[in-house]
């Protein structure tokens, strides 16, 4: 079954149209901000991803199947915090040892990655990875002795295969349960079986997209032709600081 | 740019793409369970060398900056990378750097390899531990009870891995490089 989670998905909302440059720039003020453990901030990002989501039509179906994991991951976490972080038990479950602070806290660790998540997966979702790649290489280009272009080109390949990859894990470890390697108790055995056919088809693909780029004549000084942001394409962006900023107060 | 410079760029790619997939991969081993992003780490010193092994740590590192959830438990941001646990990520670029310069020294040998990855993983703990420390502001005895003992079977496992995989998957490599 393909993924689709960190994956681009195809589409022509506003998202999808809104500049890279001023997507990244957004998405860097809200993964910044998101430090912020006041309340304010969690119910406008809440509210803020849900409408985004709403507006880029993303298969929600799938992707509310794909992270069925990451819903058990946040509950483990929550638990964890509810029962190991010191304070007064809650009367009313006092003998399950359920602290007040705990449940403060791991609310607040659990929505807070949540949103990281959410805003990761709408990002990659409406960025392809070439506009990343000529993002970042915009980003850098002021800062004198990088090689921006290669940087970009750099960043956006480790997310292109960081999703490849998973997907990859995906296919093995359904391939080593098929085999019924699950029996196995040996941790290097598992190691090795499980990431060895990752790497190697890591390594394979690497060769075809190295020469794929030397084809087709990659060099560092190639220019990137990057169109001037018109004004609109800020008001977003400066919206969301004046509301950071107000929240801020 | 040569063809030999443009494939380490994408190998470094690579290995920093591996490093943050080891963060979605548990081995369920014992009362911590262990996250593979170490393993990546080391395995890009040994089969990179020093210089593309620092890169493909430092590019982890970028990624995770930009918030793209690539650390541990699927977090980001500037705010990770400074937080208790970001020594431990400053380490891995240093770890990285160290073992491939170390494993290049050595000529590629078995020894050579066990003896880069031990200073590797202590390399990480040699800045993870008293990050911790200044950050939380504990005795140096707690900082090593919860940042580095609970840890070390899970990272002895994950540096026998790295090995493994490094002579498993370094003939195919040299291959491709020539």
């Amino acid at each position: 079954m393909a993924r689709i989670a960190f994956h681009y998905i195809p589409g022509n909302t506003f998202l999808h149209r809104w500049d890279a440059r001023c997507k990244f720039l957004a998405f860097l003020f809200i993964m910044a901000t998101l430090i912020q453990i006041k309340l304010s901030f969690f119910f406008f990002y809440s509210v803020l991803l849900i409408f985004l989501f709403f507006f880029s039509r993303p298969p929600l179906k799938s992707l509310a199947r794909e992270l069925k994991f990451w819903g058990i991951f946040l509950s483990i976490l929550f638990l964890f915090h509810s029962f190991l972080t010191p304070g007064v038990p809650l009367s009313a479950v006092s003998y399950l040892s359920i602290k007040k602070e705990g449940l403060l806290l791991g609310g607040f660790v659990c929505w807070r990655l949540g949103l990281m998540l959410g805003y990761a997966i709408l990002f990659t979702s409406v960025t392809r990875p070439r506009e990343l790649r000529d993002t970042i290489a915009w980003f850098l280009k002021p800062i004198p002795f990088l090689p921006d272009r290669r940087i970009g080109l750099m960043v956006s390949m480790t997310w292109r295969f960081f999703y490849r990859f998973l997907d990859y894990k995906e296919e093995v470890i359904l391939a080593h349960e098929a085999r019924l390697g699950g029996f196995n108790r040996n941790p290097f055995k598992k190691v090795k079986s499980l990431l060895l056919p990752i790497l190697k088809k890591a390594l394979m693909e690497v060769e075809e997209v190295s020469l794929a780029l030397a084809v087709r004549g990659y060099h560092d000084q190639l220019p990137i032709s990057l169109p001037h942001i018109p004004f609109y394409q800020w008001i977003p962006v400066f919206a969301l600081v004046v509301i950071l900023f107000l929240l801020f107060l | 740019m040569s063809i030999s410079t443009l494939r380490f760029s994408i190998l470094s790619s690579m290995m920093a793409a591996l490093m943050a997939m080891g963060a979605y991969l548990h081995l369920p081993i014992g009362p911590v369970p262990i996250v593979l992003t170490n393993l990546f780490v080391l395995l890009s010193g040994l089969l990179l060398g020093a210089r593309w092994g620092f890169i493909s740590a430092a590019l982890y590192l970028l990624v995770g900056a930009m918030g793209m959830p690539v650390f541990y438990g699927g977090k980001g941001g500037l705010a990770h990378l400074f937080g208790p646990t970001g020594g431990y990520l400053f380490g891995f670029v240093l770890s990285a750097g160290m073992v491939g310069f170390i494993s290049h020294r050595i000529r590629y040998s078995l020894l050579g390899d066990i003896i880069a990855v031990i200073i590797g993983s202590l390399v990480i703990y040699a800045f993870g531990v008293p990050w911790l420390k200044f950050m939380t502001k504990i005795t140096w005895g707690k900082a090593f009870m919860i940042g580095m003992i609970p840890f070390l079977v899970g990272d002895t496992i994950k540096a026998v891995g790295s090995l493994v995989l490094a002579r498993s998957a370094r003939p195919m490599l040299f291959r491709q490089i020539g």
